[in-house]
């Protein structure tokens, strides 16, 4: 594609370039003083972040139980078994749901994120800060009291779903007032991405606008002069220039989403089946601390961290390539 | 749960300064409704919790549902705060206590991160120094690094310094996710700085310090502002760390201790009849004060988030 009129924006590496010691700087400041600078947190990071990492892969090798964790009795090294004990239980059903999941929520969020962002570049200025209004109004409501709102409204006797659906005739309210949402496992797994897509949605909306601002009305006009469907200009212009925020936003989703907790969490206290819907972030808990099993708990947390490393590896590489200039 | 990604100031101006330029085309009235009825849909649970906190819970308890309520009353607001919260056996905290505790904790990660975070970020943009492209690589590994993840390790860290179903130990836990994304983007806005305003200062005869604070400090003074919401937002609205690692059995000036949003799951109990309005009442004091400072820094909000990623 090449873009008739003004600058295409640049992708610059989110590093920035090292900074030049400035002759003022190296007069007044001792050579410590970056490190000064820098050690309380490096030592806090290391402490909370990098240390609890190394020990929940020692640990996932470990038999280490409720128990041990009381007494501080000592833990048995075990090999490979957590590991293998979850490849022949939950892992395949787990795993599959999880990718359902994820791809379901993930898409959704980016599909309707970049939607509402080219409807607010084409919109009366208004309009557009009425759904930025909304955005943030929806971005403010925590996880927990988004998801109990999706209860009430979907819930059998007294909801508004139901009332909705069978006002619309599309189903019978004595049907649906008997079968719960909450019963069965794909409407609760479908609800859950429903209250995570809904709450995941004002972050992408609002940053993929901020992009979509940096790209210049003459190329869309240019393309509109030679004749360029939506699809096409979609296609040739929108996408390809915000290749990089799209990037991001989705590596950032996947992390999200994949490990979605909360939101499960509600839906599976009020509908009481908590088997069959089981996604990766929950079963980490559930086999950790409901099943008072921490090395089998940290077994599934690295399976998860190793399988979101394969699958945002290659984004995440260029991003630090980035970072290093 | 929302650490976010790789970000900077840099954008902020080229940002601003496109708007200016593309204000001058109209907008198009289809773009504009379809907006429109997508912000309705989008605002509707809202609206629905809002509206019914206020419903008398016969008129909750109703169907056809109320879109606009028959009735308004105040008791669920009264009984959010008298009535003792969830369980029907085991006494809870109350809905005022967790609420205080949730403002501590949340307050104490903003102060602390953003103390320990702008001196690092004050390093990472300012000085070049051996280790300084290793720590920048780390600090974006460290963004990516899953915080469901760090559960069970620092659990169990925790549990083993004695700091367990304690407040402190919920606060420590919190910085984990925040650190790295504070930093990071703190040292945006620092680099966005230009060096020559600060020798400029220096020549004037201003110390190093006093530099900082007349000169840099005012000018990151936004990224100070985006960041501590977003470690606010996080320790506000967790669950499942506030629930592991405080729980209900933590205790705070003699009393039990848990966090809103522990208060607020423990309400929906298939045990019992689910209190909505009460929950409803709770969730809107829970959540307007965050809503409604968003929506004044709004812009600032927009701007300070997308700044970098915008670049990224």
């Amino acid at each position: 594609m090449t873009p008739s009129g003004g600058e295409p924006p640049t992708p610059a590496g989110p590093g920035g370039v090292a900074p030049a010691t400035s002759r003022a700087q190296r007069r007044l400041v001792g050579r410590w003083v970056p490190y000064a600078l820098s050690s309380p947190s490096l030592l806090v990071l290391a402490a909370i972040v990098g240390f609890p990492l190394v020990f929940c892969l020692v640990i996932s090798f470990q038999h280490f139980q409720g128990y041990q964790l009381v007494t501080g009795g000592p833990t048995i090294w075990v090999g490979f078994r957590n590991y293998q004990a979850l490849f022949t239980g939950q892992f395949v059903p787990v795993l599959v749901r999880t990718l359902l999941f994820v791809i379901g929520t993930v898409g959704m969020t980016l599909i309707i994120g970049l939607g509402m962002a080219m409807l607010m570049r084409r919109a009366h200025t208004w309009a557009r800060v009425v759904l930025t209004v909304v955005l943030v109004t929806v971005w403010a409501v925590p996880q927990i009291t988004a998801a109990q709102i999706f209860v009430w409204i979907f819930d059998p006797v007294y909801g508004v779903a139901n009332w909705l659906l069978s006002a619309l005739h599309l189903g019978s309210y004595a049907s649906l007032s008997t079968n719960q949402w909450f019963n069965y496992p794909i409407s609760v797994l479908a609800l859950a991405g429903t209250v995570v897509v809904w709450g995941a949605v004002p972050f992408v909306a609002i940053t993929l606008f901020a992009g979509l601002l940096q790209i210049p009305d003459e190329l869309y006009e240019a393309a509109r002069v030679d004749g360029a469907s939506w699809v096409s200009q979609l296609r040739t212009i929108t996408v390809p220039l915000l290749l990089p925020i799209l990037l991001l936003l989705s590596v950032l989703s996947i992390i999200w989403d994949f490990n979605v907790y909360n939101q499960v969490a509600v839906l599976q206290n009020v509908g009481g089946i908590s088997d069959q819907t089981t996604i990766f972030g929950v079963w980490a808990y559930d086999v950790g601390f409901v099943g008072n099993n921490y090395g089998a708990g940290a077994a599934v947390t690295m399976l998860g961290v190793l399988l979101l490393c394969i699958v945002t590896g290659a984004a995440v590489r260029m991003m630090v390539r980035g970072a290093r200039t | 749960m929302t650490t976010l990604g790789p970000m900077g100031a840099e954008g902020v101006a080229a940002a601003a300064r496109v708007t200016s330029v593309r204000r001058r085309r109209r907008g198009s009235v289809p773009a504009t409704v379809a907006l429109l009825v997508i912000a309705a849909i989008w605002l509707f649970p809202i609206y629905y919790m809002l509206i019914d906190a206020f419903k008398p819970n016969n008129d909750l308890l109703h169907y056809p549902p109320q879109l606009w309520p028959a009735q308004w009353t105040l008791a669920n607001f009264q009984e959010a705060f008298t009535v003792n919260g969830a369980g029907p056996t085991v006494p809870q905290p109350s809905f005022l206590t967790s609420l205080f505790v949730s403002v501590v904790v949340a307050l104490v990660v903003v102060a602390f991160s953003m103390a320990v975070s702008l001196f690092a970020s004050l390093a990472v943009a300012r000085f070049n120094f051996r280790g300084r492209g290793t720590m920048l690589v780390a600090l974006l590994v460290a963004q990516m690094v899953p915080f469901a993840s760090l559960l069970i390790p620092i659990f169990i860290e925790l549990n083993k310094v004695g700091l367990i179903f304690t407040v402190p130990a919920l606060i420590i836990a919190y910085v984990a996710p925040v650190l790295p994304f504070t930093i990071w983007t703190l040292r945006g806005f620092v680099a966005s700085v230009p060096v020559d305003i600060e020798e400029a200062a220096l020549t004037d005869g201003c110390s190093r310090l006093s530099a900082f604070w007349r000169v840099i400090f005012p000018l990151i003074a936004p990224g100070l502002v985006a960041t501590s919401i977003f470690a606010f937002i996080l320790a506000w609205n967790d669950y499942v760390y506030a629930y592991t690692i405080l729980g209900n059995s933590g205790t705070i000036f003699g009393g039990q201790a848990e966090t809103a949003s522990v208060w607020l799951f423990g309400l929906i109990n298939p045990s019992r009849v689910t209190p909505w309005g009460e929950l409803f009442a709770a969730s809107l004091i829970f959540t307007l004060p965050v809503m409604i400072f968003f929506l004044i820094i709004q812009r600032r909000l927009a701007a300070g988030l997308t700044a970098g990623a915008v670049k990224a």
